[in-house]
């Protein structure tokens, strides 16, 4: 029966149901009754595993609850979330339409040069004999054969070939802009272009255009690139409005 | 104190589930905000605050359920103000020197508020042990030392026949934890 009492009496301790004076009676008794100290020690620890547990348990509830009532929360803030939803996806789509427009003119020099660019393939003018021995042949042969070093070599050695046709001239220009003498090459092209021939101006203008787009030249080709666009006889023209468009530099 | 605070406090002590649940929304519904606020404000992340706010309310609750607890403020005051001891706590274990920035008028308790989450983590890896106890054990266990109640509400609550009988059930319940902890019981200090 004495122990039941400790028992209860180390409870009540334990959980704070003992009035003040039995507290201190209590804790005098501690002092001196060792086997009290050590049941009470043995029994805050058994109460310390049962509180631990109890919270454990009650946090998993709060965890729920927190669940349901923040989401509830959030939902009720907005009845028409779903409204907004659809909203920002339609602005989501339109931001992306726009960067995709913006993207386009901003694309790299390089990226546009390549979309573009085709090597000029000369009209009229024709080996004759490819066993021909003329400076001439040889160099549409190079120029033919991708070998535009060689194109370069031959013009250099034979510059009055320049003389001979306009499209020797074209074909320089672009052997120069193949071997990244871009400079020299849109020197070239406007020379050609300022012979104002009824059928290489416009050649001629596409090709500097396009070299100076690659240059980052962007406000210099655009009234090349309209001047081509006016004229409807270029083979180039569909291109030309096309590469406007996507430069956004309609003119 | 408010008289809804008066009314929350009794439902958190009313050891009814679904009116301490109601308490519980409604303390997540006025009070959660200011103290994200505060822990956000406080080097803590999101997450941080739901840790500190649900250990905030077991706090409450327990420290409600102890015999003649009492607060001398309202009660989002008190709420703030345990939530700002759990959360100088956890950063202090972290940082010894760690102050807290706030702005927000508020009171300042002792550490005693927070005990029951020093026993809670103390005790943490072996709190398991109480699974191994049938349901009813466990049930007079956790009413009478976490949910502070008495053995006649015990009683009451459970529909045992009488409070001897509860009594002598809470001492089979305790010896029978003891002999599951065993050996545990030495390594733990007492925490008195």
């Amino acid at each position: 029966m004495e122990g039941q009492d400790n028992h209860d009496l180390i409870d009540n301790f334990l959980t704070g149901r003992l009035t003040p004076a039995e507290k201190e009676a209590f804790e005098a008794s501690l002092k001196t009754n060792e086997m009290l100290r050590q049941e009470t020690e043995t029994q805050a620890r058994l109460k310390g595993i049962v509180v631990s547990y109890g919270a454990a348990q009650l946090k998993k509830r709060l965890q729920k609850i927190e669940a349901e009532t923040m989401h509830k929360k959030e939902k009720s803030k907005n009845p028409f979330w779903w409204l907004y939803l659809i909203i920002g996806l339609i602005m989501a789509g339109l931001a992306w339409w726009v960067l995709q427009n913006d993207s386009a003119s901003a694309e790299s020099p390089d990226a546009i040069y390549a979309a573009y660019y085709k090597p000029f393939t000369p009209i009229g003018l024709s080996t004759r004999d490819n066993t021909s021995e003329t400076a001439s042949a040889e160099i549409l042969n190079a120029y033919l054969q991708k070998d535009y070093p060689a194109v370069i070599e031959g013009i250099n050695e034979h510059s009055s070939i320049l003389e001979e046709n306009i499209q020797f001239q074209l074909i320089h220009a672009i052997a120069l802009l193949e071997t990244k003498a871009t400079d020299k090459g849109i020197q070239e092209l406007e020379a050609v272009a300022q012979k104002k021939d009824p059928y290489f101006t416009d050649d001629a203008q596409w090709y500097q255009a396009l070299a100076l787009l690659k240059s980052g030249k962007k406000t210099e080709a655009l009234p090349l690139l309209t001047s081509v666009t006016d004229n409807a006889e270029s083979e180039y023209q569909q291109q030309a409005k096309k590469l406007l468009d996507r430069l956004g530099g309609k003119q | 104190m408010a008289k809804i605070d008066g009314e929350l406090i009794e439902l958190l002590k009313s050891g009814d589930v679904a009116k301490q649940d109601v308490a519980f929304k409604h303390l997540y519904e006025h009070s959660f905000k200011a103290i994200k606020t505060m822990v956000e404000n406080n080097f803590g992340s999101g997450m941080d605050a739901s840790d500190v706010f649900q250990e905030t309310m077991v706090a409450v609750y327990h420290n409600f359920n102890k015999p003649g607890y009492e607060i001398n403020c309202g009660l989002k005051t008190y709420v703030y103000a345990v939530a700002k001891n759990v959360w100088l706590k956890k950063q202090r274990k972290k940082k010894p020197e760690f102050q807290l920035k706030e702005n927000h008028n508020s009171i300042t308790l002792t550490e005693s508020h927070i005990e029951v989450l020093e026993e809670k983590e103390k005790y943490d890896s072996i709190h398991g042990l109480l699974d191994s106890l049938e349901e009813e054990c466990k049930s007079i266990l956790v009413q009478f030392y976490f949910d502070g109640k008495s053995i006649k509400e015990i009683t009451n609550k459970l529909k045992i026949k009488s409070e001897s009988v509860t009594k002598n059930k809470k001492s089979r319940c305790l010896k029978k934890l003891k002999e599951l902890a065993g050996d545990f019981l030495n390594i733990f200090g007492t925490n008195r």
